[in-house]
């Protein structure tokens, strides 16, 4: 059964069609129609014949008809009966009931914090607000704030209101529901501190400058509920350390809060209890919409593999491009997902092109988070209007608003994880009577055995997200200064607030005594800066910070995505239509042209902090490099395909031109085992390859090759260069790599202690991961897109930064939080050391006289790729003596 | 890299530092001894060791060198406060570095207020700085018939000698392939020369930036600081 929240058995009018807030009103007799935003209101005929909604409609009155359900509904009315509540009324006037983990929802909530876990588009988010709606007065409400929401999206938080506003008006409630994010203006902002609203929907970002000031146990003197909406997508990262920091400090401001998690399905619901209360996880009641008969219908999934041959190499879906125009024309309304922006711009071009070729082209669309707000809106509504057919779209679509009529998923390339797969899938799961469609198209060879593993667990329902995490060490210090502006406190209080919090459950005293004294003063051992320091302490052994002007420095600062500095993109003289990375621009020359949203442009120059274009017809056009666009294969679906690989019974599984790709590669080398590594050397063209194949992912692999690099180096193979991909990582000489038989002499676990240290310091990846430690812990100031520097704030090369540090002080705090983000981020330190664990010296080492068919992909994928130079980044590291060798610019190593 | 400027021979130095071989002279600008003590009163924790590490490298300059003059080419300091304020430690090694020595500060748009208030009193060629510093205070500088200035004066008012400035911390940027390559370099035409930051935490303004342009046209001639080299580009 699809998820219906609110169901009628007379004739309806259905209201929101988003599985995440909306859905879910269905109103009678309101006249609101047309199409507001994302939102549907639409009378019921008409509903029908767009063919989108009726899904919900359907399901009304099959469940009105249905003598089953509508006995257990008898009994669920009963049940709702014996706690009357403020909606109750409201839900009666109309015939409706509510569903079975919605009451269990409203029976948990009244004493006990939950987490709703619901497949995705299943829908949840009123879930949330029901025990709110319920208890409160709607003729009278106690003045205060009563619930907080938070979504990780500024959008939802807008859909969410709209839809809310609705069943408000119906009920003619006088509670104040209001919006309170980035985009709120400063007059409102302070409004609603001053008197806020009942139920107020906000961000994380948001909440945590409202918790900085002085007033926030006031603020939040009233608040009952907290409901989270999408944790899954916030737990295993660095938003989500701050937010839960944030949920233990509301916790402490008000113990009797009850915390309602909102989950999209996830591997092991365990995990959010702990990540919400760690000292008691069972006080969190799971709430699995499952259970309730909220079933997860897996869609009809389709695997694309072209006729003639699937490359063996390569990532763009260039070779399904007709196909995918085909589809698009024969469906209603198709997604096409893709990885990263660049990829989006290029396929989106490919398909504007395929579907020119023939008469009455349909529109189609572009979506990724480098476009302009607004034009992802527009987008996003002539999707939901019907008027455009398709959008090629990045992560940007993963989470939030939907349109009910979408019924085709593509996803183009490999899929990398079985929860982002789900999610993706789950954007046109809006059908009873036919099952979405979905389709995978693979780029080469190895993705397809990818796609298969994602399919059969998908199928299986297994998502594979893990939110177990250590909270990161530079947002606790945001945290700290901005739980001292509010409020005093000592240090005890603060150890008990900050282990409260899932992330930081674990933290050991040290840790947090670094993080304090570096919040004091930098912590710096010449214990420098005496007269400044930042927190001051008290007889009693209180902590405050030291003036208002810390406080306003760290509110200038709050929140943990860093980005690079970024520059509008306008096209003539008018307005902005997105923005590309700096970094990107200054490497174009002006005449030059690039693709982006969709279109040509020629680079006129950068003027105010913004890049001047011109329409161009140019077919040479690069695409920006957007950081970041990489998505990381996850460690059990690797596992799924090598178990896959290792299985030759489930080779049947797999399209037949991939099935002789397998057995060829049996042939001439071998496949591995399920727990083993394969290792390859060959000669190639004057060079020795030596390939690995870990399938540990690429960041791992990277690293895997400047180490193998390192130590070929001195065995005196004379390593020339390197490629990593997220099966395997080629390295290539100019001798041969493994004179001996035995790999593990070359791949001895100690490759992760040697020379280690040097190559850390030299990294870049080390830079940039200080440069995000810098911004996240307030030592410099962020400079924000699109907005000129104020005086007051100070921007600094991070990197110099970094250099005097490491020369002066090795062991200080940040540095070792860099390298302890940077080992499980950047550099995938954690992931290699685990694998190389595993793997325990099994490899199968093969000797070949030519490139085996696995190897094809890596050894050819150097420069494969046009633009997407964040991949490219590390190599072009090792390149770059080179490069700068031949224009003359090397000398020996740093002064 | 030895280059001709105002008709004589200078040395640009890869810590960033301009050598006049003839007059055995050292020129530096912008050390801002005292950024990151300044910035502490302002609420950032930023490491304290950029005013040690930029005398370390004035001191291997001093080593390389054994300059008979050395003039710091303004903003020495990062306020004009912290000419009091150095560290006595940091003042000693200044000191040290300036026994024997003809020392000139020029005064720089954040610590000139300070030099001059400080440098009231008056030794036989003009203004010192307070103690422990050595040497005399000025505004400007003429050295083997080149004038030395930190910033230039209002439009208008300049006159035609060949000058070298401060002030601008320029840099350059390269790009190579896909790889682009931003540092500290000195600019230079027949008319001015612009001297990269010598200090360890100092930020930089790219050439392009309208200012530079002003000054120095859209293409003038430079050289940036790759680790111990200067090059040409």
């Amino acid at each position: 059964m699809e998820a219906i929240f609110w169901r009628s058995i007379r004739n309806a009018w259905v209201v929101g069609s988003n599985p995440i807030s909306g859905s879910i009103l269905a109103t009678v007799g309101s006249a609101r129609g047309g199409v507001r935003g994302d939102l549907y209101a639409c009378p019921a005929a008409r509903v029908v014949a767009r063919g989108g909604v009726p899904i919900q409609l359907g399901g009304v009155e099959r469940r009105g008809e249905d003598g089953a359900a509508a006995d257990a509904s008898r009994g669920a009315t009963a049940d709702a009966h014996e706690h009357a509540h403020g909606l109750e009324p409201w839900l009666r006037a109309r015939g409706w009931q509510l569903f079975p983990h919605q009451r269990e929802v409203l029976r948990i909530a009244r004493d006990r914090s939950c987490v709703v876990v619901a497949p995705t588009g299943g829908g949840k988010t009123l879930c949330g607000f029901l025990p709110v709606l319920a208890e409160l007065d709607h003729a009278d409400p106690v003045p205060g704030l009563q619930a907080l929401y938070l979504s990780p999206l500024k959008a939802l938080t807008a859909d969410v209101h709209r839809n809310l506003l609705g069943p408000l008006e119906e009920i003619g409630s006088s509670v104040r529901c209001e919006v309170r994010t980035g985009d709120t203006s400063a007059h409102r902002r302070r409004a609603q501190r001053e008197r806020p609203p009942h139920l107020l929907l906000s961000t994380p970002e948001s909440l945590a400058l409202l918790l900085s000031h002085a007033d926030a146990s006031r603020t939040f003197g009233r608040l009952r509920y907290l409901i989270l909406d999408e944790i899954h997508a916030l737990a295993d990262n660095k938003r989500g350390d701050l937010l839960a920091l944030q949920v233990a400090r509301l916790r402490r401001l008000r113990p009797e809060l009850r915390v309602i998690g909102l989950s999209a399905t996830v591997a092991d619901p365990a995990q959010l209890q702990q990540w919400l209360r760690p000292e008691d996880p069972d006080a969190v009641a799971v709430i699995d919409a499952e259970r309730y008969g909220v079933r997860f219908r897996p869609p009809r999934i389709e695997l694309y593999c072209p006729e003639d041959r699937l490359p063996w190499a390569g990532h763009g879906a260039t070779h399904a491009v007709p196909a995918i125009a085909a589809r698009i024309r024969a469906h209603r309304s198709t997604l096409v997902f893709v990885n990263t922006r660049g990829q989006a711009e290029r396929l989106y071009q490919q398909l504007v092109e395929e579907l020119a070729s023939a008469p009455d082209p349909p529109p189609i669309g572009l979506h990724h988070g480098s476009l302009e707000k607004e034009d992802r809106l527009r987008a996003e509504a002539a999707m939901a209007r019907g008027e455009w057919r398709a959008l090629v779209a990045t992560s940007s679509l993963d989470l939030g608003i939907d349109w009910g009529e979408v019924d085709l998923v593509i996803q183009a390339g490999p899929p990398k994880g079985v929860a982002r797969l789900l999610q993706r899938l789950g954007r046109s799961r809006h059908r009873l009577e036919e099952a979405s469609q979905a389709l995978v198209i693979p780029a080469q060879a190895m993705e397809a055995v990818e796609a298969v593993a994602a399919i059969a667990k998908v199928r299986a329902h297994q998502p594979d997200n893990d939110l177990r995490r250590e909270g990161s060490l530079d947002v606790l210090v945001q945290f700290l200064i901005g739980r001292l502006a509010s409020a005093p406190a000592t240090r005890a209080e603060l150890w008990e607030e900050v282990t409260s919090a899932g992330p930081y459950a674990a933290l050991t005293r040290e840790d947090f005594a670094e993080v304090l004294a570096f919040s004091r003063d930098g912590g710096y051992a010449l214990g420098a800066y005496p007269d400044f320091q930042r927190i001051r302490e008290d007889e009693e052994g209180c902590l405050s910070l030291r003036d208002a002007r810390v406080a306003r420095q760290h509110r200038m600062n709050i929140g943990t995505i860093v980005g690079y500095p970024l520059l509008r993109v306008q096209v003539g003289r008018g307005k902005g239509i997105g923005e590309v990375e700096e970094r990107f621009v200054q490497q174009l020359r002006p005449g030059q042209c690039f693709r982006f949203a969709g279109r040509v442009l020629r680079f006129e120059g950068i003027r105010d902090g913004t890049v001047k274009t011109s329409p161009a017809r140019s077919t040479a056009a690069v695409i920006p490099a957007f950081a970041g666009g990489r998505l990381p294969l996850s460690a059990s679906l690797a596992r799924e395909v090598r178990a896959i690989l290792a299985d030759r019974a489930r080779w049947d599984s797999l399209p037949a031109q991939v099935e002789r790709w397998l057995r060829k590669q049996a042939e001439r080398s071998a496949v591995p085992g399920w727990d083993e590594w394969l290792v390859e050397t060959f000669p190639r063209a004057g060079r020795y390859y030596l390939v690995i194949h870990p399938f540990a992912g690429r960041a791992a692999h990277q690293t895997l090759g400047l180490l193998l690099s390192r130590r070929l180096e001195s065995l005196g193979a004379e390593p020339t260069a390197f490629v990593a991909n997220d099966y395997a990582v080629a390295v290539q000489s100019l001798q041969d790599p493994l004179p001996t038989e035995d790999p593990s002499t070359l791949l001895s676990p100690d490759i992760l202690e040697a020379e280690v240290e040097e190559w850390m310091a030299d990294s870049y990846l080390l830079k940039r991961t200080f440069r995000e430690v810098a911004l996240v812990s307030g030592l410099i100031d962020r400079t924000y897109p699109g907005r000129k520097k104020t005086g007051r704030q100070v921007t600094f090369s991070s990197d110099l930064i970094y250099e005097v540090l490491r020369r002066y002080e090795p062991h200080h705090f940040l540095l070792r939080t860099t390298e302890r983000e940077a080992r499980r981020g950047l550099v995938a330190w954690d992931r290699l050391a685990e694998e190389l664990r595993a793997v325990d010296n099994r490899y199968r080492l093969q000797r070949l006289d030519r490139v085996s068919p696995f190897a094809v992909a890596p050894v050819l994928e150097v420069g494969q790729e046009p633009v997407d130079g964040s991949a490219l980044d590390r190599l072009l590291d090792l390149r770059e003596e080179e490069v700068l060798a031949e224009a003359g610019l090397t000398e020996g190593p740093a002064a | 890299m030895k280059i001709g400027f105002g008709g004589a021979e200078w040395e640009l130095r890869s810590s960033g530092a301009l050598w006049w071989p003839a007059g055995r002279a050292l020129v530096v600008a912008d050390l801002h001894l005292g950024k990151a003590e300044s910035l502490a009163a302002e609420g950032y924790v930023l490491p304290p060791h950029a005013s040690a590490e930029t005398l370390a490298r004035l001191e291997r300059e001093m080593a390389a060198k054994d300059p008979r003059r050395v003039v710091c080419l303004g903003d020495a300091f990062h306020d004009g406060d912290g000419v009091q304020a150095l560290p006595r430690d940091q003042g000693r090694r200044l000191a040290a570095m300036a026994d024997g020595r003809d020392w000139t500060w020029i005064t720089g748009n954040h610590d000139g207020r300070g030099l001059r208030r400080a440098g009231r009193e008056c030794g036989p060629r003009g203004p010192r700085p307070p103690a422990p510093l050595r040497g005399t205070v000025a505004d400007e500088l003429w050295l083997g018939g080149v004038r030395f200035q930190h910033q230039p004066d209002p439009p208008g008012a300049r006159d035609a000698a060949p000058t070298v400035f401060g002030h601008f911390h320029p840099k350059r940027r390269v790009i190579l392939g896909r790889r682009r390559l931003s540092r500290p370099a000195f600019l230079w035409t027949e008319e001015v020369l612009v001297l990269p930051a010598f200090g360890a935490l100092t930020g930089g303004l790219e050439h392009g930036h309208p200012e530079l342009v002003g000054l120095l046209g859209p293409a003038p001639r430079a050289a940036l600081l790759w680790r111990d080299r200067v090059v040409r580009v």
